[in-house]
């Protein structure tokens, strides 16, 4: 099926929208028709053709996919009508061009969506605007939770590419952070030794009378 | 105000504890020689007065009652009935609101906090510049952690700690000072939302608690000695035995609101009052901590933006545990789990050792400040170095908060920072919810290791800490650390549960091992995961926790209860004890008073010293030998409303006017009854004298001198006793038994294992 063969990486929202829409039609025809409705939908335990229509919007739903489209409030979606809305296709523009970008200076000359790059600096030179416009236009686009996955997707793959190169490193200087930060551990140390040498003791001082049981005990600094 | 942190409370008897610093600079290097040195679990304090619940029931309480009797019965009763309901609904909102309010509070401070350090360390990663995110987030922690010890140590010392041991002591029939009071309160619900935003390893449950007991001590009166105001509403209800009823209530809210558990709630009201239950009282408990958890609900959906989808009964939600179901087999490796029990008494070892430390040596109110200070810094610090020594990277997904960059790649985020760089809830929900592998062994259990010592370094500082979520997120920790292993070496992923239950098991094991509760715990887990079915492994667990902890120590709040020497008395009387009687036990000689007394005798007496219970006997005659027959009981609250109305029985000059003393007059001096020394009275008045006997409890409990020391224990502990009169075989008065004799005698089953005799101090 459509879902299947653009299972990973995911192009699902992408391709699959005609068989959805299809999906979504056939299921309205057979709801207005109440005798297809009992012969199809209600007639046998395993209930195929319900649970296939379950399966499709579900999955549809999950990938929020009608984010990717622009969103059409006077006619019913129609399969004519479904474009991409305008941050999707920024996106995707800003992409391509990214991809382009780790194309060309990638040295292995293989097709690397989905593949491994290797790391070069030239890379990283050339590409980091592209891959920095990239990233700040999916940042605000919105949370993760409510895009479409097709997007989410690509997003994910040009990160693992650019981790691969190893762009972004960051410079860490242990010896003085861990030393300062092992410095403000050893406080509660020097403190209680503080305490403990400097200021006076509190105990209770007594001493048992033999007859009564009451003893004379105070306390004492 | 030299403020001092902890107990005892120094605000009493500060005139005697000049005296004794003088005494001992006057004598500087002699006591040694001449004292021993007492551990503070080894003796009993006598600065703590026990509650009254026996009803008085004398002259003018006969003649209220008879009253009432001749108006209309039935609606007397019906009233007071629905007041005490209406009472109880009024705990329940009060507590909702001030849970919801801290929460809401708490929820805004660390939020922004975290966000705002998260900013800058997405930006200043590089080199030494990580230092400044590290030093703000430093010093928004010290700011609030400072704010939160100041107005313990200078505000009200008692609200410092937990609350829940100072709360069982006053279930329990003993007057902690300070403990119900407004301000009590205010500094403690402040307190709290700071120390909780300051990141300190604390949780905001035991706060509650004490909350909910002091709104309900408050509500419960009709009136306020801290703003003077007299509601004149309640009037009934001004007796130690109701309002410790209503404390119950309050107790039982506060356990609602906290896990969103009412019945948990009324498990733990009961577990720690149990011989003063009735089955009306355990009603009217459950109304209130339902209405308290059902009035949170709604305030709380109301903030999160879905108004009345009552989604949130409590302040702590473990999330959902649907579809993680245990096999049978997996209970030996609960028990397992919970035979481990040896390190969660470690826990109680280690603080209570911190804790004796702390009380020799940390009591100045500076010095418990700084030192305050210096342990947020040192969970800042700790936090910090293993976040930053941490290379474990996850894949951002949505239900992560706050997630760090750190030196992640872009769309990752730092697995340590998930733990340690949220509040200790947000990490429980992540250790109990996360998937399988999205927290590494090498994460955990540094943090498992470091969350431990932190959590009993911390409970015992001068602020207010409550010590279910430390327990809960280290035990945690260490459960899923064990789930891990297991997932380890399973051959098939199937033959263990999920690494979430492991660690809801693990933190049960480590809650119970500390705290030593038994069912009002496993009642509150069960409802706080919303699952009956983990009701067997969480109980099976919590008993061998506890059994396990008990071979090596008590649990942790009565540590602390024994360390302030207060003269608690226990479920029962110590075991093969019968063959000490009240003459081994009682106090002697007594001060007595006669039925008709001499008002100048009367007030030196009451001025020379502070007993509180003084048996009524006929006056003897010169010979002594005649008279002294035991005729009731009279109390020093009593004796000191008498004084101020001035109801004597004979006056100088017969144009005095004759005052005629209500119940009324009793009832508005409660609780806080005039000092004696306050009193002023003439040297005339001196030469009246006053009948006790309409005032006087006419029947008091009494023993005779053969009484064995269980049945004086089972007889006070069952009716609430304050004293109990020893007589001898022609009804006179031989001694008197209060709370402090009774609790002398301790069975240590840990040290000595014996039963001993503990001395009374005056500290």
């Amino acid at each position: 099926m459509c879902a299947s063969t653009s299972a990973k990486p995911v192009t699902f929202c992408e391709k699959c929208g005609e068989q959805y829409q299809g999906v979504l039609d056939v299921v309205e025809e057979i709801k207005k028709d109440h005798d297809c409705r009992d012969k199809l939908l209600n007639s046998d335990i395993l209930q195929i053709v319900q649970k296939m229509n379950t399966f499709v919007m579900d999955l549809w739903m999950d990938g929020n996919c009608d984010n990717c489209f622009t969103q059409n409030q006077n006619e019913p979606p129609d399969v004519n009508y479904r474009e991409f809305s305008n941050d999707t296709k920024q996106f995707l523009i800003l992409f391509n061009q990214t991809q382009e970008c780790f194309k060309t200076y990638n040295h292995t000359d293989t097709d690397i969506y989905g593949g491994d790059i290797v790391s070069n600096k030239t890379l990283c030179q050339k590409c980091r605007k592209n891959y920095i416009h990239l990233n700040e236009f999916y940042g605000q686009m919105g949370s993760i939770g409510s895009l479409c996955m097709d997007l989410v997707e690509m997003m994910n793959v040009t990160r693992q590419q650019w981790n691969q190169v190893h762009c972004t490193e960051h410079t860490t200087n242990y010896t003085s952070v861990v030393s300062i930060s092992v410095f403000c551990c050893s406080l509660p140390v020097l403190f209680y030794l503080f305490a403990m040498f400097i200021t006076r003791k509190r105990v209770i001082l007594g001493r048992k009378c033999v007859f009564y049981y009451y003893v004379m005990l105070y306390y004492v600094i | 105000m030299n403020g001092t942190c902890g107990w005892p409370p120094s605000s009493a008897n500060s005139a005697s504890s000049d005296t004794i610093i003088r005494q001992r600079h006057a004598s500087a290097g002699r006591n040694r020689a001449r004292g021993e040195e007492f551990e503070a679990m080894d003796v009993l304090s006598d600065r703590y007065q026990s509650s009254d619940y026996d009803v008085i029931e004398n002259q003018l309480h006969t003649e209220d009652e008879q009253l009432l009797a001749k108006q209309k019965i039935p609606k007397f009763i019906w009233q007071l009935e629905m007041k005490r309901w209406f009472v109880m609904l009024l705990i329940g909102m009060t507590t909702a609101a001030i849970a919801a309010g801290v929460d809401i509070c708490i929820d805004v401070l660390a939020g922004s906090k975290y966000s705002l350090v998260a900013s800058y360390f997405a930006h200043k990663v590089d080199d030494i510049s990580i230092l400044i995110p590290f030093f703000l987030w430093m010093g928004i922690d010290v700011v609030f952690v400072f704010l939160a010890a100041m107005l313990v140590v200078y505000g009200e010392p008692v609200a410092a700690g937990s609350g829940i041991p100072q709360i069982k002591c006053y279930l329990n029939g003993v007057l902690v000072p300070h403990v119900v009071r407004f301000k009590t309160l205010l500094c403690k619900v402040i307190g709290i939302i700071f120390a909780v935003s300051g990141g300190l390893a604390v949780g905001k449950e035991g706060p509650m608690i004490h909350a909910g007991s002091v709104v309900a001590a408050g509500v419960s009166q009709g009136k306020s000695t801290t703003f003077r105001r007299d509601l004149k509403i309640f009037r009934d209800f001004r007796t130690d035995h109701e309002k410790r009823d209503f404390v119950s209530g309050g107790a039982a809210a506060g356990v609602a609101a906290a896990f969103g558990a009412p019945i948990g709630g009324v498990l733990f009201s009961l577990e720690e009052g149990a011989s003063f239950w009735n089955q009306s009282l355990t009603w009217r408990i459950f109304f209130a901590s339902m209405t308290c958890s059902f009035t949170l609900n709604v305030l709380l959906s109301y903030y999160n933006g879905n108004p009345w989808s009552l989604s949130s009964p409590g302040l702590i939600n473990f999330g959902e545990f649907t579809g993680i179901d245990y096999h049978g087999y997996e209970i030996l490796l609960f028990l397992l789990m919970g035979v481990i029990g040896v390190c969660w008494a470690a826990f109680n070892a280690i603080n209570y050792k911190i804790t004796v430390f702390r009380m020799k040596y940390v009591y100045r109110g500076s010095m418990c400040v700084m030192e305050v200070i210096v342990i947020a810094i040192l969970t800042v610090s700790l936090s910090f170095l293993s976040i930053y020594l941490g290379k474990d990277c996850q894949p951002v997904t949505q239900y992560v908060e706050n997630p760090l960059q750190l030196f992640c790649g872009d769309g990752e985020y730092s697995a340590s920072a998930s733990l340690f760089f949220s509040t200790p809830e947000e990490s429980v929900k992540t250790l109990f919810h996360a998937r399988e592998g999205s927290i590494s062994f090498l994460t955990l259990l540094p943090f498992c290791v470091i969350y431990f010592l932190l959590a009993t370094l911390t409970y015992g500082l001068s602020i207010p800490s409550g010590l279910f979520i430390p327990c809960l997120l280290a035990g945690a920790a260490w459960g899923r650390l064990f789930g891990m292993f297991l997932h380890y070496l399973s051959p098939t992923p199937e033959v263990f549960s999920a690494c979430g239950l492991y660690a809801l098991i693990g933190a049960a094991a480590q809650l119970g091992g500390v705290i030593r509760m038994t069912i009002s715990l496993t009642v509150i887990l069960m409802e706080a995961t919303h699952n009956i079915t983990y009701g067997l492994p969480l109980m099976l667990v919590l008993i061998t926790a506890k059994w396990v902890g008990d071979i090596f120590n008590h649990g942790l709040y009565d540590i602390h209860i024994e360390l302030h020497s207060v003269p608690l008395l226990h479920w029962g009387p110590p075991p093969v004890s019968s063959h000490i009687k009240a003459s081994d036990v009682m106090n002697h000689p007594v001060v007595t008073l006669n039925t008709i007394e001499n008002v100048g005798r009367l007030m030196d007496i009451l001025l020379k010293n502070d007993h509180n219970g003084f048996p009524v006997v006929d006056p003897y005659d010169e010979t002594r030998i005649l008279g002294g027959t035991f005729r009731g009981l009279i109390i020093r609250s009593q004796l000191s409303v008498l004084l101020k109305n001035k109801a004597f029985t004979s006056w100088p000059t017969s144009n005095e006017p004759r005052k005629r003393i209500q119940l009324d007059d009793f009832r508005n001096e409660y609780p806080r009854f005039t000092e004696i020394a306050d009193i002023s009275i003439t040297d005339r008045e001196r030469e009246c004298s006053i009948d006790l006997r309409p005032f006087m409890n006419p029947s008091p409990y009494s023993v005779s001198k053969e009484a064995s020391l269980p049945r004086m224990f089972r007889l006070f502990r069952a009716l609430g006793l304050r004293h109990l009169v020893v007589t001898d075989g022609h009804n006179r008065v031989v001694g008197i038994v209060t709370r402090k004799d009774l609790a002398r005698y301790r069975y240590n089953s840990h040290r000595n294992r014996g039963l001993e005799e503990l001395p009374i101090v005056s500290i």
